[in-house]
């Protein structure tokens, strides 16, 4: 057993999930490869995990993917020298830390922490998230590689405010993007010299339809008690060796081991912690800097997490319960774009992807998930350099807390360790975990 | 014979050391500043409390420790967050308690209370101390005051001055500049209970504030400061003598409470 195997034994008093290790690995060789392929003549492409990687794959492109390496810098506990770098450089505090660390990264010689990241020959910008527009400009610009960008319109929900007919907009949109992914295959086989291939883009898109079947039984399982993973210590590594392996027999063998070992577990009774006392539900994405050290104060009291909603938005809903249509390939890709965006597409099942805006739907949507998953409670973090991310949230928790839901907030950030205070983290968790303790007692007394 | 449990609560500016017997009868205090050495400050806090009870610490059968500094007291049986004991002893003061605002030296905290006293959902400062204790004290500061002559002099105050700021150290600025203009005093100095108070209102909002509302804390001491959050709350206030001993009082009520069970 290794140093790091043994105290997470010791501080859980359970088992580890052997693939949240493994899932590790595939990200360190996803980057430890890189620089050989290039060697090897492929092409490096710089997309986004929103990204259309199944697309991409079809030409031999080498993918990178910026936020993982930003990520990864900060769960390696690396990443605060690069984001100095950029403010060095100019860039506020205040910027999303994904991409001051990437920045960093760049003025460093692309020396990542997991090895030496080749330039892009392509970046691939979309729509999805607001800084990728930025972003994309700050690559092309050190860089001087080409940038294409995906925009996909997103739909309001059909009321007063938006009176048009819902299904004819979807199709024009759809067309709209289909024809721009036409001009990103003109594009690729432009720079790859590959002629695009229907019949390796369907596989690709199979492999993804498989991973989707396999990643929605495995965030099912977490409705077990005791759950056999936590779904921020292991959910998000897994998510880690899922999103670098998309649309790949990789991904799927992957997803295949992840789910056996997760039914050995519900057999065996081994759960994310040895006693499980309370689950709670995690908002937002984890603060990389301290991976570890924040779910293991949950479950140093018994508290595991059960769900998050990035186990659909980190994965850019492809794997949802809707598959990729392999007789309309191009078209049903396009529509899982337009499906994506925080259940504002008003054909999207809300519980696949939802939105912490504080609107009525996401209040539904958060009980629906309190009763789906038997959870006790909610924790919101509050990410510091992405306020796109939390802005509901002062809403939300106003909302849940009127339904009676025991609400926790955090403050602190994906990957700026200087947004995190071990000491005011460590008191909120406690009183939040004696507040639920409390709770619990008290009911059971009524109950006698 | 009679049992005995204690409570200290270690903040970051003074420790509270409380002694209560088994009919919940509060029979000994001691306050101490915490100064550099929380261990040695919660030793003495405990002893002085002790020693104000007429009993030998061997007599304590459980303490529960709090505050900041909880786990530096090191006799300790257990320790509790600050913000379930400041709920804890709110309700045993004041059974009607369902808010709870405590204005501590470096935190600000807003607590709804359930009926039984337990903690529903809580709201503190985040990383940022504007609004707490340590703004009275750069205030006491700058004027050459004691911490304690602040409240009563604030309340001479006839045209409150505005603070804008929202930073404990750029207020500082904001002071010498109303000392430059010639300001009276009284009028700076219900300035700044005034913007602590307009914060604690906001953060107060996101917990609700529901009757009856108990200001709790070292703070709660300071009389400028309850007419500053009485007018910023439009509805009276629970202040206590105990006030600044409310989280050592709920402290040593869970010793008492697991006393019995261990017993």
């Amino acid at each position: 057993m290794s140093e790091q195997t043994a105290a997470q034994v010791a501080v859980n008093g359970a088992q580890p999930s052997a693939m949240r290790a493994k899932a590790k690995t595939l990200v360190k060789n996803a980057f430890g490869e890189a620089w050989k392929a290039k060697e090897a003549g492929r092409k490096i492409c710089y997309c986004f995990v929103l990204g259309p990687a199944e697309l991409l794959r079809c030409f031999d492109m080498y993918l990178i993917y910026p936020e993982i390496s930003s990520a990864q810098m900060a769960a390696k506990k690396t990443s605060l020298p690069y984001i100095q770098k950029a403010e060095d450089y100019g860039y506020s505090a205040d910027t999303c830390s994904y991409v001051t660390a990437d920045v960093g990264l760049y003025l460093s010689g692309n020396q990542h922490p997991l090895g030496h990241v080749p330039p892009p020959d392509l970046v691939i910008n979309d729509t999805l998230c607001n800084t990728y527009y930025k972003w994309t400009e700050v690559i092309h610009d050190f860089w001087k590689c080409p940038v294409f960008s995906i925009d996909h319109p997103v739909r309001l929900k059909r009321d007063e405010k938006y009176p048009y007919d819902i299904e004819e907009t979807y199709q024009q949109d759809k067309q709209y993007v289909v024809k721009q992914l036409l001009e990103l295959i003109a594009e690729c086989e432009k720079l790859t010299g590959i002629k695009f291939d229907p019949e390796r883009f369907r596989k690709n898109l199979e492999f993804g339809n498989q991973m989707s079947a396999l990643w929605c039984e495995i965030i099912d399982k977490t409705r077990n008690a005791p759950t056999p993973f936590d779904a921020v210590l292991d959910g998000y590594g897994y998510i880690a060796g899922m999103n670098t392996h998309k649309g790949t027999a990789e991904g799927v063998a992957y997803l295949e081991a992840v789910k056996t070992e997760l039914d050995q577990r519900i057999v065996k009774g081994t759960g994310a912690v040895a006693e499980e006392r309370f689950r709670l539900l995690w908002m937002s994405a984890p603060c990389y800097p301290y991976f570890r050290k924040i779910p293991e104060m949950f479950h140093q009291r018994g508290a595991t997490f059960v769900y998050t909603p990035q186990f659909m938005q980190g994965t850019r809903g492809t794997y949802r319960s809707k598959m990729y249509d392999l007789e309309r390939p191009l078209e049903s890709y396009a529509e899982s774009m337009l499906d994506y965006f925080h259940g504002r597409n008003p054909r999207q099942a809300p519980q696949w992807s939802m939105g912490w805006w504080g609107g009525k739907d996401d209040i539904r949507n958060h009980l629906d998930l309190m009763r789906r998953f038997n959870a006790d409670g909610i924790v919101f973090h509050a990410i510091k350099s992405c306020r796109l991310n939390s802005g509901g949230f002062a809403d939300l928790r106003e909302h849940l807390s009127r339904e009676g839901v025991p609400i926790l907030m955090l403050e602190s950030d994906i990957a700026d360790p200087r947004f995190f205070s071990e000491a005011q983290v460590k008191n909120r968790i406690e009183a939040f975990m004696e507040g639920l303790e409390e709770r619990k007692y008290y009911r059971a007394r009524a109950a006698v | 014979m009679t049992m005995y449990a204690a409570g200290v609560d270690a903040g970051s500016t003074q420790t509270k050391g409380i002694i209560f017997d088994d009919q919940m009868r509060i029979v000994g205090r001691g306050l101490v500043d915490t100064g550099a050495n929380t261990t040695k400050a919660s030793e003495r806090a405990f002893q002085a409390a002790v020693r104000g009870a007429g009993i030998d610490p061997g007599d304590v059968k459980y303490t529960v420790g709090t505050g900041y500094g909880r786990y530096k007291i090191t006799f300790g049986d257990t320790q509790i967050t600050e913000i379930t004991c400041h709920a804890k002893g709110a309700h045993f003061i004041f059974p009607k308690t369902r808010t709870v605002v405590d204005i501590g030296g470096q935190d600000t905290k807003g607590i709804r209370v359930g009926q039984d006293g337990e903690v529903a959902d809580f709201v503190m400062n985040d990383k940022c101390a504007a609004g707490t204790g340590r703004f009275l004290g750069v205030a006491a500061q700058v004027l050459e005051l004691s911490l304690d002559d602040l409240g009563p002099i604030s309340l001479k105050a006839q045209r409150p001055v505005d603070i804008s700021s929202t930073c404990t150290v750029f207020a500082e600025t904001e002071i010498l500049s109303y000392l430059a203009q010639k300001k009276k005093l009284e009028d700076i100095l219900m300035g700044m209970h005034k913007a602590i108070a307009a914060r604690t209102v906001s953060l107060l909002q996101r917990v609700g504030m529901n009757e009856e509302l108990t200001f709790t804390g070292g703070v709660s001491r300071n009389a400028g400061m309850v007419v500053a959050l009485q007018e910023a709350f439009e509805m009276p206030l629970n202040v206590s003598e105990e006030s600044q001993y409310i989280g050592a009082i709920g402290a040593a009520i869970f010793a008492l409470e697991r006393a019995a069970v261990a017993a």
